[in-house]
């Protein structure tokens, strides 16, 4: 007995130890990985010495591109499409809105532009490989630990985004060498931040996502699985697997994302009704039952009513923000219909114009019911024409005045001067994949099929709730 | 026996000494505003053009705050006089006030989250 309580006694502490070296790990210090590789960061240049080859693909992918192979897109007709090329209902285009200072009246600057989160250096991304763009390429940006970066002027006037350890070399080159695949932290910079705001755009990329518990995600939960974007995310050569359901281009043509093709979820409920659901539901519908549970998502960003922020005196779109939605479903079968400029509006049953439609119903086989957050906004569109027309935002953040960013963005974008626009509604489904709810949070058979249920069928092209009608089966 | 209580209690006191350094956890600091400090201590010697070099929290990663503060914030301004205080610096700021200016320089120092300058 006096043997076992000693074990104990020794046991314990030694347990509770190695238990105090694992945690301490999920936050451990960001090794200098490249420590013994150069002496000096010096910019690119000092990368491509060994990751020649490794620029090439990234200059050529999505990331870089901000356009790419549009392979599901329906209407693209071969095109090569992206952000860079097409616009958004959040803040349009890039075009007139890349890089530079916009100041407030009091001075302080409250825009950079979109290429914030380019990860470049700050020029515009070419078609046309050369030194100068694999030199533009921002490798830290995205796989350097405590790397950041700010825009400066150079003596020529150009813009360019620099680390702003740039004068201190020592700490530059020790930020240089943390060298690692990219963290969730190092996402989520630019990916939650999107749209003006934290967790504004997508509304399932939550800041939250950094060091999350288990009941807000299950496969990043710090203390659980701890699964970084890239785990899921991962492509080969810089091109990244995985593609929303509003966006243009693919990275990784022929190869989709998603939970069964992962191999982790095969066959993923010891139910069978529940893997009979799986034939017509796409998991996120059950198991993310809410999102922008942390930060408020914009859901209507009406551009015809500019708002002052007086605390950081800039204008914007009215935005509406909403807190822990539920998600609205609709059917998809992995292709989008995309509004494109200088196309005639795709108009809606309800009057809108559809930017970014999911395609699929309940006839088709391959169409399965996902969940979507569902964007409204209020754009202008060219008379007689009928082309829906960004903004030149950076200039209305200072001024407020809407009407001259609206005639810039359609001389920028369709060299067109002096226009007559009215203003339109327009509707994106963004597809919903990340905060994914332990099964206890999942949603019930009555949260669909109850007479409260989430479900509008309807819509979904059922008579009414399948469970009181009892149908027969889906053929496929 | 005594022998082995004795393991015990040194593995236990090394295991509190393990949680507290290995979570950062500091004393003091938190009470004085290190930014209010920051701006007006050491911004009136180290703004922008200043002979004495342009200081903000965002100038050196936060290894190299912790060994300034270590190694060289005493040696460095021993002999300055804050013209407001008529004072030397190094006399009317408390240590728990240096803690906190240390605190402002850390977590906004160019390599974390949330770098700043003290205007900001």
């Amino acid at each position: 007995m006096r043997k076992y309580r000693l074990a104990a006694v020794l046991l314990v502490p030694l347990l509770a130890l190695v238990f105090v070296w694992t945690r301490s790990g999920a936050q451990e210090t960001p090794k200098n990985t490249h420590s013994d590789y150069y002496e000096h960061y010096e910019g690119t240049k000092t990368c491509l010495k060994c990751h020649e080859k490794d620029a090439e693909n990234f200059f050529h992918s999505q990331h870089y591109q901000w356009r790419g192979e549009t392979p599901k897109l329906v209407n693209a007709n071969g095109r090569k499409l992206g952000k860079i090329n097409t616009f958004n209902d959040f803040c349009t285009s890039p075009t007139g809105n890349w890089i530079g200072f916009v100041k407030n009246s009091r001075g302080e600057v409250i825009s950079r532009g979109c290429s914030t989160c380019h990860a470049g250096n700050g020029l515009k991304p070419s078609e046309t490989m050369s030194r100068e763009q694999l030199e533009n390429i921002d490798c830290l940006i995205c796989h350097a630990s405590g790397y950041r970066r700010d825009l400066y002027q150079n003596e020529k006037g150009d813009l360019l985004w620099k680390p702003i350890l740039w004068k201190n070399q020592e700490g530059l080159d020790s930020v240089s060498k943390r060298i690692s695949k990219p963290t969730r932290v190092m996402c989520l910079r630019c990916h939650s931040a999107s749209g003006g705001g934290p967790n504004f755009k997508r509304g399932d990329i939550e800041y939250k996502l950094a060091d999350p518990d288990r009941s807000y995600d299950v496969h990043m939960a710090s203390e659980g699985k701890n699964m970084q974007c890239v785990a899921c995310h991962a492509g080969e050569n810089h091109r990244v697997l995985g593609r929303g359901a509003d966006l243009a281009g693919s990275d990784t043509i022929g190869k989709d994302l998603t939970c069964e093709s992962t191999a982790c979820h095969s066959a993923p409920h010891k139910n069978p009704v529940l893997n009979r659901h799986s034939a017509s539901l796409n998991c996120t519908v059950c198991h993310i039952p809410r999102f922008a549970r942390t930060d408020a998502t914009d859901m209507v960003r009406d551009w015809s009513k500019p708002s002052y922020n007086a605390e950081a005196d800039k204008y914007s779109a009215t935005i509406t923000l909403q807190k822990d939605v539920t998600p609205v479903y609709a059917w998809f079968n992995g292709f989008t219909k995309a509004q494109l400029l200088g196309e005639p509006a795709n108009f809606l049953p309800d009057g809108s114009v559809g930017i970014m439609i999911p395609q699929g119903s309940r006839d088709d086989p391959k169409a399965k019911i996902y969940a979507f957050k569902l964007h409204k906004a209020r754009l202008p569109l060219l008379a007689d024409k009928n082309w829906l027309i960004p903004i030149t935002v950076e200039h209305f953040f200072s001024s407020g005045q809407i009407d001259p960013a609206v005639q810039m963005a359609a001389k920028e974008m369709y060299d067109l001067s002096t226009i007559k626009y009215t203003w339109v509604e327009t509707t994106r489904y963004m597809g919903i994949f990340h905060g994914v709810q332990p099964k206890e949070q999942a949603l019930k058979c009555m949260d669909c099929h109850g007479p409260k249920g989430v479900m509008d069928w309807k819509a979904l092209g059922y008579k009414g709730n399948p469970m009181s009608l009892k149908p027969p089966p889906r053929k496929n | 026996m005594k022998i082995l209580k004795l393991i015990v209690v040194m593995t236990w006191l090394f295991l509190s000494f393990v949680l507290i350094t290995t979570r950062g956890v500091t004393a003091g600091g938190d009470k004085d505003n290190g930014k209010e400090l920051f701006k007006q201590n050491c911004r009136v010697c180290h703004e922008k053009d200043s002979p004495n070099g342009e200081f903000t929290p965002m100038s050196l990663t936060q290894d190299q705050w912790k060994a300034f503060f270590k190694n060289k914030f005493e040696a460095k301004h021993k002999d300055v006089i804050l013209d407001r205080e008529k004072k030397k610096l190094l006399e009317f700021l408390t240590t728990q006030q240096i803690e906190a200016i240390q605190k402002f320089c850390v977590d906004h120092a160019a390599d974390s989250e949330q770098p700043q300058t003290c205007s900001e």
